[in-house]
């Protein structure tokens, strides 16, 4: 009955992958991919077509599968109907986690037989048939529609229930309908105190705003169970949307000694250095460095948040020597040159040395490529070296790029301090691009349109309102003008997008409107 | 005594996963060389494995990792473990008389236990081993009958087993009771109470 599963194995120890290799043939799996590094395993799930995977818990070098689970869940990279197992190989651990906000569908400890797993893997295919239906409008993104089937499907107390309770209060809250998601959390609580009920609950409170009555329970679950952390997680959340940095940083910290992921004690040490305590944001910088050496899931950042507390607190020598250390392990890396310059240009302005400075941020340049705080924080450091011009062309940029992201404005006028209304005019020139694109769609000059919206995609490439509307009115133009050419070209751009935004909704719609304009078009 | 427990526990821990690796390079060789005899011995290092996993919850400081789901679940992972292990003759039943959604257990230490409890009954049975969840008001009843002769006085090999059952009930803050069954033979309950608060996180029910 397992034939024809497409099964992605991932372990970093070649025995235990040959070992799990067969496990699965004995169970009949004739299609195996085995791979034993992160970025492999991201490679192979980005090809898609996966129905099981099977992925061990300590994937070596500081990576963990579930790292790596929420890393491709965010990327949209795992259907909602694969099968995604967990190994351990210890009892415990596992319950850590269980109300991780990406959790697998089940876990299993090492070692077990092929009849426990062939056990184990028929209720869960049998699940993902039960769900089949909402599991499908979830991967195209029609959220309501997977919503509605999960209520339909809650009627029944099978033995799925808890599943479909916990994924239909998942989407409810995504969709914003607090009451329908309280109401389905509620139900579950009137029958059993399961945690991830409790969080979803809290969640429903958090985004209606009633802050204190979060905090309140969420408080009292923390005290009570310190190994729940995904509820110190939110608790901390609550308290930073709240002002109140330094306690939030305080729970974090404890949260940390239950499990010192390394996303979390990052978490920790940003809360830490918002709130001014330095040392211990020095503390938990320094450990994630530790904790992550040599990961895939290190960034040039993890450097530069030590190097920027070290700074801070004058010990600006030390600062330096981090960002060697970390040039090193990311030579080649233009964006992250930006970053080490920015950093390094900042230890000598706290050193009084303006000319180093100076010279520390000639060594490189905006790279447009680089994520918007980067280059925000490069433009920071430019105009506190007297570079105005530099420092609000790179602002424009990036502010033209990103603007419908509201926390990008604000730290772009946080940037320009005295300049701060030039962000409002960089804005404006961007909605008017927009709005008079569409503009001639709606008067039905498709030409005029596809060619406006085309300049704007070109010169602001990481926009992805212009980008989606240069889409929909180059598809238009070629299906109006039965172009070839034009249609292959739209279909080019489609798929630049996915990959740049895997969860971006609009992208179903025009993804039908390209199929459509091929069969005309052909 | 604590200090000497928790070396204990960690040596035996260390062993296990030793074991882990032997087992993992026998399955390589055994595959390479298309060899039963290694098969046999990787079969046994996994028994050893169990064995070692079972006294690890014996140590002073073990919890019971719990959480909330279908007794149901349970029989089925039992049912996987415990079919290879039926010899002819023999009729071996698992039925979950409950159609429970949540109950609080740990998942691996009652199958582990239930097992235990099934291996000494296929020992004895004349003809058939019955195991079946019930539930009698807070409790969640794991039983397990044969046709056998019925409890004896003598203990079996090192008595680890029925220690290790008593033990797993005792973790989950439940208890353990030996019967005389309706089929004849031996009875043996485990009796799991359904946990107040939030269903989940570590619980040793010997230290309440």
């Amino acid at each position: 009955m397992f034939e024809n599963l497409r099964t992605l194995v991932i372990d970093d120890l070649t025995q235990m992958r040959l070992m799990l290799k067969s496990t699965l043939e004995n169970l009949g799996i004739r299609t195996k991919v085995a791979v034993g590094t992160v970025k492999d395993a991201v490679a192979e799930l980005s090809k898609g077509g996966f129905d099981l995977v099977v992925c061990d818990y300590y994937l070596g070098d500081g990576t963990d599968g579930q790292q790596l689970l929420e890393l491709v869940r965010k990327k949209g990279l795992l259907s909602a109907s694969t099968v995604f197992v967990m190994v351990t190989a210890e009892r415990t651990q596992d319950r850590v986690m269980a109300a991780a906000e990406h959790y697998p569908d089940d876990y299993l400890v090492k070692p077990f037989t092929a009849g426990l797993f062939g056990k184990r893997l028929e209720t869960l295919l049998e699940k993902k048939q039960y769900m089949k239906v909402a599991l499908r409008h979830l991967d195209r993104g029609e959220l309501d529609k997977a919503a509605a089937e999960l209520a339909r499907l809650s009627a029944d107390r099978t033995r799925f229930w808890n599943d479909v309770m916990r994924q239909r209060g998942e989407i409810l809250l995504r969709l914003k309908d607090l009451d329908a998601a309280e109401e389905c959390y509620d139900t579950v609580l009137s029958v059993r105190p399961m945690p991830w009920a409790v969080l979803g609950k809290a969640k429903v409170l958090v985004q209606r705003g009633g802050q204190a009555a979060a905090e309140q329970l969420l408080t009292q679950i923390a005290d009570a169970h310190p190994n729940f952390v995904a509820s110190h997680d939110l608790l901390a959340d609550v308290l930073e949307a709240d002002g109140r940095v330094a306690e939030a940083a305080a729970v974090l910290e404890r949260a940390c000694k239950a499990n010192p992921a390394v996303s979390r004690v990052r978490k920790a040490g940003a809360l830490h250095q918002r709130s001014g305590n330095m040392e211990a944001a020095e503390n938990a910088f320094r450990q994630v460095l530790v904790k992550g050496k040599g990961s895939f899931f290190m960034a040039p950042d993890d450097h530069c948040n030590l190097a920027t507390v070290l700074t801070e607190q004058g010990k600006t020598e030390a600062a330096r020597t981090v960002i060697a250390e970390a040039r090193k392990q990311f030579a080649g890396d233009a964006a992250a040159a930006v970053i080490f310059a920015t950093a390094e240009a900042s230890t000598f302005i706290r050193d009084g040395n303006t000319k180093a400075a100076t010279e520390a941020l000639s060594l490189s340049s905006d790279d447009a490529n680089a994520a918007p705080a980067t280059r925000l924080e490069f433009a920071r450091v430019c105009k506190a070296q007297g570079l105005e011009e530099l420092a609000a062309e790179i602002v424009r940029d990036v502010v033209q790029n990103n603007h419908s992201d509201s926390e990008v404005l604000a730290s772009a006028r946080e940037v320009l301090g005295d300049a701060a209304a030039s962000v409002d005019q960089f804005f404006e020139e961007v909605v008017e691009l927009n709005n008079a694109g569409t503009a001639l769609v709606k008067a039905g000059d498709l030409a005029g349109a596809a060619r406006m919206l085309g300049d704007a995609a070109k010169r602001l490439p990481q926009n992805r309102v212009i980008r989606l509307n240069y889409l929909q009115a180059l598809l238009l133009y070629a299906n109006a003008s039965r172009s070839i050419p034009l249609t292959r070209h739209a279909s080019q751009e489609l798929q630049e997008l996915k990959a740049m935004y895997p969860q971006e909704p609009r992208l179903h719609a025009l993804l039908d409107m390209l199929a459509k304009v091929q069969r005309a078009v052909k | 005594m604590q200090a000497r427990d928790a070396a204990l526990a960690a040596a035996v821990h260390d062993a296990k996963n030793m074991l882990l690796e032997m087992t993992v390079r026998l399955d390589g060789l055994a595959t390479k060389h298309n060899c039963s005899e290694l098969r046999e011995l990787s079969q046994w290092s996994r028994t050893v494995q169990e064995y070692l996993v079972q006294l690890l919850t014996l140590s002073s400081d073990a919890t019971a990792a719990i959480e909330s789901l279908p007794p149901a679940d349970v029989l089925g992972d039992l049912q996987a473990l415990a079919e290879p292990l039926v010899r002819e003759g023999i009729e071996l039943s698992i039925d979950d008389a409950t159609r429970e959604l949540y109950w609080d257990l740990d998942r691996w230490l009652t199958v582990q236990a239930l097992l235990n409890a099934i291996q000494n009954s296929l020992r004895y049975a004349a003809s058939q081993v019955r195991v079946v969840a019930t539930r009698q008001g807070p409790w969640l009843v794991l039983s397990v009958d044969d046709d056998g002769p019925g409890w004896r006085d003598t203990v079996d090999g090192t008595g680890l087993g029925l220690l290790f059952i008593e033990n797993a009930a005792e973790l989950m803050a439940g208890e353990l009771r030996r019967e005389v069954s309706a089929l004849g033979g031996a009875r043996l309950e485990l009796r799991v109470p359904q946990r107040g608060g939030l269903s989940v996180g570590a619980c040793n029910g010997r230290a309440a």
